[in-house]
């Protein structure tokens, strides 16, 4: 079923990475929020028993200016009740297929990539063989990156952003799969190995096209890990940001088991155009809109 | 102070106690991880580019920096004279700090100085000057089809590759920027 969700919201997502674009809706009303993805108000139809659903809608996401980055943005989103991500990547391989003529996609582990593409083990990764990637690679990473304190994940992401993305999916699209527990917010951890978690992206030529998890339905586990991206953006500097209690509610009724996904549209236009720029397939870029 | 989000093409930053131009800015953000802004600079001194990466927020010195508009005088012994037609004040450059841009030079051009904490550091000429040919082989006759070029001796000394058709003491239209030749130029 095609749904509907809201652009402006009375909660934010909360990811200490990511800063949502906020709205004043009139001089004395409370501060509200543009959407950075349909993801808590399409998971409160799942809970309400809307049964599988999908929706192509604006995201909006505060300073992402880019290439492949406007504030503004195009996204594809859909769950499948009584699916796991497996079932879920097949599916979106054969509409990939559909929108790009490309052929089948290859699967590998987040493990795997990183062996494959960095020599790292990410699990093991230590400050000396951060430190060692960075050199062999020729990369300028950030000195808080470098020193001692910083975290392994900010590590990860670094090494995925800037040396394994932009070798993933050079002939056919690709699917990471089992992303460190530690990266996943809104997905369950694997039930036989509490170091991976059950989200997976795609990517092609590249660049990255899609997120989808196999979703937490534990609103308990989820209302702690809102915790934990609230103290880590505290401890960078950030303000904590309000939780949404109707979403961990509707968790509490019952997500049903499901899968979903979020895909970037305009990056799927890019390819299926053969853009090198976002700019190119929008009429309005950010600095004209 | 520039902040990432300010980042683009052509910002002129100081790192290290170094003045750079920013030639390419990549936006680069992780899944769900922590965004960065990817940029080469290009030494205003010396010329080499180097690579850094910044987290999106933080921020990094504006180089004190400004460009003035001068006249180009002459050169000689490898110094190149320069004057402010508003204070008919002169600065001198050296042929390192000239680079490339000697070959479009000529007398009253203005080009634009760069100013470094005061001292001039670089120029910037014209994107497009109009240049004549002192020397080259002979024309082809109605060869405007063939995409075969020859080399061109420009009145700077410089040395371009310009279509079979174009003549000696013609003037040419030239792409400071690429160093190639555009088109004649209608005199």
């Amino acid at each position: 079923m095609e749904v509907e969700t809201p652009s402006v919201s009375r909660y934010p997502a909360i990811d200490q990475h990511l800063e949502v674009q906020t709205v004043k809706p009139g001089p004395h009303a409370q501060i509200r929020y543009l959407i950075s993805s349909p993801e808590y108000h399409m998971k409160r139809l799942l809970s309400a028993g809307s049964g599988s659903i999908f929706q192509v809608c604006k995201a909006f996401r505060q300073d992402e200016v880019g290439q492949r980055h406007n504030p503004e943005f195009t996204m594809i989103e859909w769950y499948r009740v009584d699916w796991d991500h497996w079932r879920l990547m097949d599916e979106t391989e054969d509409l990939l297929q559909h929108l790009l003529k490309c052929e089948k996609a290859e699967r590998l582990s987040y493990r795997d990539a990183f062996l494959k593409f960095s020599d790292q083990d990410p699990f093991q990764l230590t400050t000396a063989s951060f430190r060692k990637c960075c050199a062999d690679n020729t990369l300028s990473a950030p000195d808080y990156l470098i020193d001692d304190g910083a975290t392994l994940d900010d590590r990860l992401n670094f090494l995925m952003g800037v040396l394994i993305e932009p070798c993933l999916g050079a002939k056919h699209p690709v699917f990471i799969y089992d992303y460190p527990a530690s990266q996943a917010n809104l997905s369950r951890i694997n039930p036989k190995n509490k170091l991976l978690s059950e989200r997976f992206e795609l990517f092609f030529k590249g660049m990255e096209l899609g997120n989808g998890f196999h979703e937490l339905a534990d609103a308990a586990e989820q209302a702690s890990r809102f915790q934990k991206e609230n103290r880590l953006r505290e401890e960078a500097g950030k303000n904590p940001l309000p939780v949404d209690q109707s979403f961990l509610d509707g968790l509490a009724s019952g997500l049903p088991d499901c899968a979903g996904i979020a895909m970037g549209f305009d990056r799927i236009v890019m390819l299926a155009l053969d853009r090198a720029s976002i700019d190119e397939v929008t009429p309005f870029s950010w600095d004209r809109a | 102070m520039y902040e990432t989000s300010e980042f683009r093409k052509g910002l002129r930053v100081e790192i290290d106690g170094q003045p750079y131009l920013m030639v390419e800015n990549q936006f680069v953000k992780p899944g769900k991880g922590q965004a960065f802004s990817r940029v080469k600079l290009k030494g205003l001194l010396s010329g080499n580019v180097i690579d850094r990466t910044y987290k999106s927020g933080e921020k990094v010195q504006k180089a004190d920096i400004n460009e003035q508009s001068m006249q180009f005088l002459y050169e000689a012994d490898g110094t190149y004279h320069f004057m402010d037609n508003e204070s008919y004040e002169q600065v001198e450059m050296t042929k390192d700090q000239i680079d490339d841009n000697w070959k479009w030079l000529l007398e009253e051009m203005v080009v634009d100085v760069l100013i470094y904490k005061g001292q001039p550091v670089s120029i910037t000429v014209p994107n497009f000057t109009v240049l004549e040919i002192t020397f080259c082989e002979p024309g082809m006759k109605g060869d405007t089809a063939t995409s075969a070029n020859k080399p061109a001796t420009l009145s700077t000394g410089a040395i371009v590759y310009v279509p079979l058709f174009v003549n000696q003491n013609e003037k040419i239209k030239i792409d400071t920027r690429t160093g190639e030749y555009v088109e004649r130029a209608k005199s």
